[in-house]
């Protein structure tokens, strides 16, 4: 495999331009982040003390082996969400490593509104269970939550993926036979009680975990019952009575001492086996990303150039380099592993489209994991491309994504628009992971393409009625779809959304995908099979 | 979570990595390279922050011994469940509950006595066996419920303990 020749000119003007620029974004990013993870009201923090419990944060370091990397997800869920007021969704999680094995961890933030379920709380716990299911994670819950957050329970109590889905996924987990323990370091109440009840270990705190499905105050109004909050479903009694929960502890630390043992216990499976290697820095130096990354969403850039700074040794094999272009196709090492990678040098044409399906197919008979780079603006349009086929050689792409077995990781690396989106492994098509680089973008159509598609409309109308608009008029209409479109297609936006697993510093691209590719071979490599391709 | 070993009287936290070559020591919030390298003479060459000294290390149990640079230390590694349980004392453990129906075949004990750890507290008898019940930690007799001869159900509260008032460790 030979290493990719970078054609970059790093002392030049436009290079140092690009680079201050990106590194200002990822500045700006690491601070957000900082906040979202760090920053409570001191009341909040007092009021935790009080209760004698630890922050979230402390209690993820005790779990945690020393030493060793913690993949966050969406650590920037729900921050353009309810005003801004609950960072991160009121809950951490991510994939770590407790006693030698990976796990899930999904984490309750209770300095943040008691740790209630927002719609993004429940949103980013289902998908975090949903990546436990996809790569046979064990999980480690530390259940602290006020419970579902009242105002807003018609948009998570109910529907398929609302809160329902949690504990339909905890279920499902225990029938794959992967193991979940759940530490009850607060009050697990109503819903929140089948967490705990659902996982096949529990932990739970004695005088600061409780589990019941109604608190005493509703007890007290349902059935007249006066009752202590021990003695309904504390520590003592769950252990030793109900049988609800398995191990009391004295702390926070002693339970999660215990269940760091629970988890030792846990067997450990063989992985899928795929190509792997001894691991290799890149040859071109990661912080060179800053340069490459263009300042206008609309600006054109070599994906090799990116490709060369996240693989082994920037060595790639390129799979028909002289054809279909706009596609970049081949095969590299990630810290061992291999990958094959499909990344966008411009629009999707026919014969981009057929090599990338192709391309996905050859990966699924050899059994390599995808890496998906994005920066698409769709497929082609226009009469001619339509006659050449174009929407069907998209199906055929869009067909060998849908229907592929190795695991697909997707990075939104710039522009994500229309139809490409889906050729190249958007949300909807289960990568088992997704990220976003901060000045990422993604919509249906670009903001300028959809506010003139808008105003065209709206013109013609008018027009059919004998009306003319005038500049201002065209304006009015036009400027609050570009904002509305500008604020809904940054990847603050999607991040929020929890449309991916988190927003990722470009340098810290590699590290995360080594962890998240090592995580998915926790499930066997099925053998290849896909609908009808249109021919 | 940190590995915990006690030197002397002190506690020392220490966590261990796994690192592309050796491992990493963590150690109050700093990272450092380190590694044991054994040579075939049984002694060994400690690696600490790329300053290298010859040391003889022999682990008995729980129980770590080691000669280096001209000192002898004896370290005792403590499992993180034991030393937290030991630190909580579970107040739970002070009430005595009957495991089985049955009655008080005798006593060992009055409120007020001192008890040591695994003292016998009291005999019962249920289902033609006896047992045997013993006191979970050092403490006082709070109180006794029941007497010899008195028959009583399961989970009954038999006896409480309570802290020696010197030991000072109640909250």
């Amino acid at each position: 495999m030979k290493r990719i020749e970078s054609r970059l000119n790093c002392a030049s003007a436009e290079f140092q331009a690009n680079s201050a620029h990106n590194r200002a974004l990822a500045e700006a990013f690491r601070a957000m982040q900082h906040r979202a993870r760090h920053q409570r009201p001191e009341r909040d923090m007092e009021r935790l003390r009080a209760q004698n419990k630890l922050f979230v944060r402390d209690r993820l370091k005790l779990l945690l082996d020393p030493g060793t990397p913690f993949l966050e997800f969406s650590s920037l869920a729900a921050n353009e969400a309810y005003d801004g007021d609950v960072p991160g969704a009121a809950l951490v999680t991510g994939i770590g490593i407790v006693a030698g094995r990976e796990v899930v961890v999904n984490a309750g933030d209770a300095s943040v509104k008691g740790g209630a379920w927002y719609p993004l709380t429940v949103k980013k716990i289902v998908r975090a269970l949903d990546i436990a299911i996809e790569n046979r994670l064990p999980v480690v819950h530390l259940c602290d939550s006020a419970g579902g957050f009242l105002p807003l329970q018609a948009d998570l109590f109910a529907d398929r993926y609302y809160a329902g889905r949690i504990f339909r996924n905890q279920s499902v987990l225990s029938k794959m036979g992967v193991q979940q323990v759940s530490i009850v370091l607060g009050h697990c109440t109503a819903g929140g009680a089948y967490v705990p009840g659902l996982s096949d270990y529990s932990v739970i705190v004695r005088g600061t975990g409780a589990i019941f499905l109604a608190g005493p105050p509703l007890v007290k109004a349902a059935t007249g019952e006066d009752v202590t909050v021990d003695e309904l479903g504390g520590a003592d009694m769950h252990t030793s009575v109900s049988g609800t929960a398995d191990y009391p502890a004295s702390s926070e630390e002693e339970a999660i001492a215990i269940a760091r043992d629970i988890v030792a216990q846990f067997n450990r499976r063989e992985k899928a086996r795929v190509e792997w290697q001894a691991p290799e820095a890149p040859y071109y130096d990661p912080q060179e990303l800053y340069g490459v990354l263009p300042r206008d969403i609309k600006a054109q850039f070599d994906m090799h150039e990116v490709i060369a700074r996240l693989v082994d040794g920037s060595r790639f094999h390129e799979y028909q380099p002289n054809y279909g272009k706009t596609l970049v196709c081949g095969y590299a090492h990630l810290w061992g592993y291999k990958i094959g990678i499909l990344a966008n040098n411009g629009v999707l044409f026919n014969d981009s489209s057929l090599k990338g399906a192709h391309f996905i197919e050859l990966c699924n008979q050899n059994r390599t994991p995808i890496l998906f780079l994005q920066n698409i603006t769709g497929f082609m349009v226009g009469r001619e491309y339509e006659r050449r086929g174009i929407t069907k050689d998209g199906a055929k792409m869009i067909m060998a994504v849908s229907c592929s077995e190795v695991p697909k990781f997707t990075v939104m690396c710039h522009g994500s628009f229309g139809a490409g989106n889906y050729g190249m492994s958007g949300r909807a098509f289960d990568s088992r992971f997704l990220f976003s680089w901060p000045q990422s973008q993604i919509s249906v159509m670009g903001a300028e393409q959809a506010a003139n598609t808008l105003a065209e409309v709206k013109i013609r109308q008018l027009a059919r009625h004998g009306k003319q608009l005038t500049a201002a008029e065209i304006a009015a209409i036009r400027d609050p779809v570009v904002a509305e479109f500008r604020r809904k297609s940054s990847a603050y936006w999607s991040t929020s959304e929890i449309w991916d697993d988190g927003m990722l510093d470009p340098v810290d691209t590699r590290n995360a995908l080594g962890i998240a590719i090592s995580a998915a071979l926790n499930t066997p490599i099925a053998e290849p099979r896909y609908g009808v391709f249109r021919m | 979570m940190n590995h915990a070993f006690k030197l002397g009287e002190a506690e020392y936290n220490l966590g261990l990595s796994r690192a592309a070559e050796g491992y990493r020591l963590h150690v109050g919030g700093r990272s450092l390279a380190v590694n044991l390298h054994r040579n075939d003479d049984g002694s060994a060459v400690l690696t600490l922050d790329g300053r290298s000294e010859p040391a003889v290390v022999a682990v008995r149990g729980d129980e770590v011994f080691v000669h280096l640079d001209g000192d002898s230390y004896a370290l005792r590694y403590e499992h993180p469940l034991q030393r937290l349980a030991a630190q909580a004392h579970g107040s739970a453990e002070d009430q005595v509950r009957a495991p089985m129906p049955g009655s008080i075949v005798a006593l060992h004990v009055e409120a007020g006595s001192s008890v040591a750890r695994g003292d016998t507290l009291l005999v019962m008898e249920s289902m033609k066996m006896e047992t045997t019940l013993t006191a979970a930690r050092d403490g006082v007799v709070e109180s006794v419920h029941f007497a010899v001869g008195q028959s009583f159900d399961r989970d009954a509260l038999l006896l409480e303990l309570m802290a020696r008032p010197e030991q000072g460790d109640a909250p």
